[in-house]
């Protein structure tokens, strides 16, 4: 009885995310009347455009993601370390991102950043990249924060510093040691 | 608006003059300094922009003070607009809790293989990011006018979901192409929550008598309550502020806040730039009332929690 | 009478089979512990009685029902389970009444009820915390109440004291026996522990691989053990290795020392191999010990335990250790003295697989 139940709201689920996947699919292999082809496919990846806009959120993406954990590994390792009372603010500040509305966020940009204003990165193509680049690190910042976070709490960075410490005093092995660690728990992908 | 940063700003430091305040005072900049990148980005990319427009709901163009902007929201096409965002918003959130919460429990309490959980979670990953133009043609191409799901039920079954009021540029198409993004994050969040739900618990509620309905309803349902709550309150603002989406799908044929405010930010449509200001605003003060409603209700239902 | 008994219980999961052939019977009123190493199929059975396990074999009766179709929350059965399984929403008073609000009873029977448990279990003044707040033994006590409340008529603990440290855990035990004497509640008791079962048990079930070795009372399970596993896991046992030499007169050779055994080995052969034991406190070292049996020995190390001095001997190719009393006025022995052990030929005991 419950084994039915369980796999009636499996399949209602999988027809709900399969069903758009496959419609779409159906629809990009309809590009000659009648038939299914991959000309559409063809055209799409033959085109120099495509490649170029592809491979520019591709950069985008990993620019994100490098800058991502830049800024958020050595802070909560920091503030995990030496400013412990201060993680339930900068918690509550990488939350704020799921409050308010990235749109909301982009208005605040382009009114702050305008091309006459002190820093005007919307003026260029290279600063309107860059502010892309930390728009996405903004919106991902709860998520990576939390992740790292969470995978510093399971290594126990205090303890692992001070190991590191009485070997090498500045420290620097502990940190070589646990960002290894944090690699594995660094999964968020940019939202792209 | 400098004033509120200043004082904001002038916060953050009272807090790390309190906590370096057990150290000798001669270290406390070295300390400061380690969190100063991160200040920095999130002082300019995240709350400058947001009290920019906070503060700029309150001004005119030349600067002084004037509540016109706030007054100018209550007009009916706009109160229309953040109504139909607001409706669409709870019902996309309260479905994507209730579909994700049967999935998710089905995978974990309902004796499927063991194998399913993990492309499970790994699609509901995937998925919950989908959004924007894929998403929205995706739908377009399974129950738009000619999409596959459309077709198949007029031709085969003969259900024509236009003629029964269907449309998906609507509250309910909306609704629908929402969800998939909404119940996948919902698996994602309540599956670990659904984990930590011992097996003892349920025993012993059976072995002192319970049904499988007062063990949910008394024991289960209670733990869980924080969770749902919490992902109730991110499924809000999820598809609250969810704009590529909706613009992809109904480009500006539906009114609702997101698209009206994506419209004032690439020509001035309401005929006043500090409007878009107040419109902003207002999708700020929406999503703060709902977490706000979110730690109210937590703080009620989690008394029992450390 | 009979008031739980267990006939050809069989369990299989998959292709292991972890009970075999399980058969007991348990009086009114009667706690009876299962003892045995994890993984012998201890928890398994108390799964069963509960119905959290369905038997593959055999049928479980409580007071004249057959438990065959019922579910765990038809039997009326109070479980306390090894991992605090205090439900975290709600309060000490919530937790206990739980059954009670469950089986639909009225208000003032609950509070009426709730009240006597807690002061079953002297926690009246913490009715109104949370779990978290509660200490181990502390949870373990609610636990306890909580499934005492509804009157059950068999009380299952399924290790309730292996999450408790030390002191609680002998304290703890001794509450728990006395509750269930005081209620004359029919109990069955798991545990690995054999002190915690010797110490409150009126009958102890040795289990060893999926069966049960021997059945009887502390008193009979440590002193007559039936197999080598019972006596090996119950108590400290010394085994020697011996060589029979007159089946006849049960005489025995370790290494060059003869000695006579009380126990028949009448059917053996001259040369074959034995095994005899023999319990710490069963032999000594001391001047004027009695018993008419001795053996020369070396003392190879002694550990000073307060009231009790354990030493080591090499006794044939084994090394045996030996308990005797504390006594101020007489040093202990040192390593390398040869001794003599004296001890009673009937408490050698002769183990038979």
């Amino acid at each position: 009885m419950r084994k039915i139940w369980a796999w009636g709201a499996l399949l209602f689920g999988i027809l709900y995310f399969t069903l758009p996947l496959v419609g779409m699919t159906n629809f990009s292999l309809k590009m000659r009347r009648g038939e299914y082809s991959f000309d559409a496919y063809a055209k799409v990846f033959g085109d120099p455009r495509f490649q170029e806009t592809f491979t520019y959120s591709v950069a985008q993406a990993l620019f994100t993601i490098v800058f991502g954990i830049l800024l958020v590994v050595p802070t909560a390792y920091w503030v995990r370390l030496k400013l412990p009372r201060l993680r339930p603010y900068i918690e509550f500040v990488t939350l704020l991102p799921l409050v308010i509305p990235a749109i909301v966020i982009v208005f605040g940009y382009i009114r702050l950043y305008n091309t006459s204003s002190w820093l005007p990165l919307t003026g260029s193509a290279f600063g309107t990249d860059i502010l892309l680049m930390f728009g996405y690190a903004t919106l991902a910042l709860p998520y990576m924060y939390r992740a790292v976070d969470t995978g510093l709490r399971t290594i126990d960075v205090a303890t692992l510093t001070e190991a590191a410490q009485s070997r090498e005093p500045d420290g620097q092995r502990s940190w070589r040691g646990s960002s290894c660690r944090t690699r594995s728990s660094q999964c968020s992908p940019a939202p792209s | 608006m400098t004033a509120s940063v200043t004082r904001l700003l002038g916060a953050n430091g009272m807090s790390t003059a309190h906590t370096g305040a057990s150290p000798p005072a001669r270290r406390l900049p070295l300390h400061w300094l380690g969190i100063l990148p991160f200040a920095v980005f999130v002082t300019l990319f995240l709350i400058l922009p947001t009290m920019k427009i906070v503060v700029g709901a309150f001004q005119t163009p030349d600067g002084s003070f004037t509540l016109d902007n706030i007054q100018g929201l209550f007009t009916p096409s706009i109160l229309a607009a953040y109504w139909i965002s607001i409706k669409i918003s709870i019902a996309s959130a309260l479905l994507g809790c209730l579909i994700g919460f049967a999935v998710s429990s089905a995978v974990v309490f309902g004796g499927l293989p063991k194998w399913i959980r993990g492309p499970l979670l790994t699609f509901s990953g995937v998925a919950s990011n989908f959004a924007g133009v894929p998403l929205a043609f995706a739908f377009l191409a399974t129950l738009g006018p000619v999409g596959i799901l459309s077709v198949f039920l007029r031709s085969e079954l003969g259900v024509d979901l236009r003629a029964l009021g269907f449309n998906l540029l609507s509250f309910w198409g909306l609704t629908v192409t929402y969800l998939f993004f909404q119940i996948p994050l919902m698996i994602l969040i309540i599956t670990p929550a659904l984990d930590g739900l011992k097996r003892e618990w349920r025993e012993a509620a059976e072995i002192l008598g319970a049904t499988g309905l007062q063990y949910w309803r008394m024991v289960a349902f209670p733990i869980l309550l924080p969770s749902i709550l919490g992902t109730l309150a991110l499924l809000f603002a999820n598809a609250f502020g969810a704009v590529a989406t909706a613009i992809a799908l109904t480009g500006s044929s539906l009114s609702i806040v997101p698209i009206l405010l994506f419209a004032q930010i690439r020509g001035d449509v309401l005929g006043n730039p500090h409007l878009g200001y107040a419109l902003a605003f207002g999708m700020i003060v929406v999503t703060g009332i709902a977490n706000a409603i979110y730690i109210w209700l937590r703080a009620r239902s989690e008394r029992w929690l450390k | 009478m009979s008031f739980l008994s267990l006939t050809n219980i069989k369990k299989t999961f998959g292709p292991v089979q972890v009970v075999h052939d399980f058969n007991m019977v348990i009086e009114k009123g009667e706690f009876v512990s299962f003892l045995g190493p994890s993984g012998c199929g201890k928890t398994t059975v108390l799964r069963m009685i509960a119905g959290f396990e369905t038997p593959s074999n055999g049928k479980i009766v409580i007071n004249g029902t057959d438990q065959g179709t019922l579910k765990p929350n038809q039997r009326n059965i109070g479980m306390v389970f090894q991992a605090y399984a205090l439900f975290p929403n709600m309060n000490v008073q919530d937790n206990v009444a739980f059954g009670l609000k469950v089986a639909g009873a009225s208000k003032a029977d609950i509070d009426a009820r709730v009240k006597q448990m807690l002061g079953l279990i002297k926690l009246e003044h913490l009715a109104d915390r949370f779990p978290y707040q509660l200490s181990g033994g502390q949870q373990q006590r609610v636990a306890l109440a909580r499934a005492l409340a509804v009157k059950p008529q068999v009380l299952l603990l399924d290790e309730p004291l292996s999450a408790l440290d030390a002191k609680i855990r002998i304290s703890l035990r001794e509450e728990i026996r006395q509750i269930q004497q005081q209620l004359g509640i029919t109990t069955v008791f798991v545990t690995h522990d054999q002190e915690e079962a010797l110490s409150i048990s009126d009958r102890i079930v040795v289990m060893n691989a999926g069966r049960a070795d021997q059945i009887g009372t502390p008193f009979e399970i440590y002193n007559t053990p039936a197999t080598r596993f019972v006596a090996s896991f119950v108590g400290t046992l010394n085994i020697i290795e011996g060589k029979v030499a007159d089946p006849a007169a049960g005489a025995v050779t370790i290494g060059d020392q003869r000695i006579s055994l009380k126990d028949s080995i009448a059917g053996m052969k001259g040369g074959d191999s034995i095994s005899l034991a023999l319990r710490p406190e069963a032999g000594s070292i001391a001047e004027g010990a009695t018993g008419d049996t001795t053996l020369a020995g070396e003392v190879v190390s002694t550990s000073f335990l307060g009231s009790v001095i354990r030493t080591r001997l090499r006794v044939g190719g084994d090394v045996i250790s030996f308990d005797m009393f504390n006594n101020p006025g007489v040093s202990p022995p040192v390593s390398g003295d040869n001794v003599t052990l004296r001890f009673a030929a009937k408490d050698l005991l002769v183990i038979r697989e």
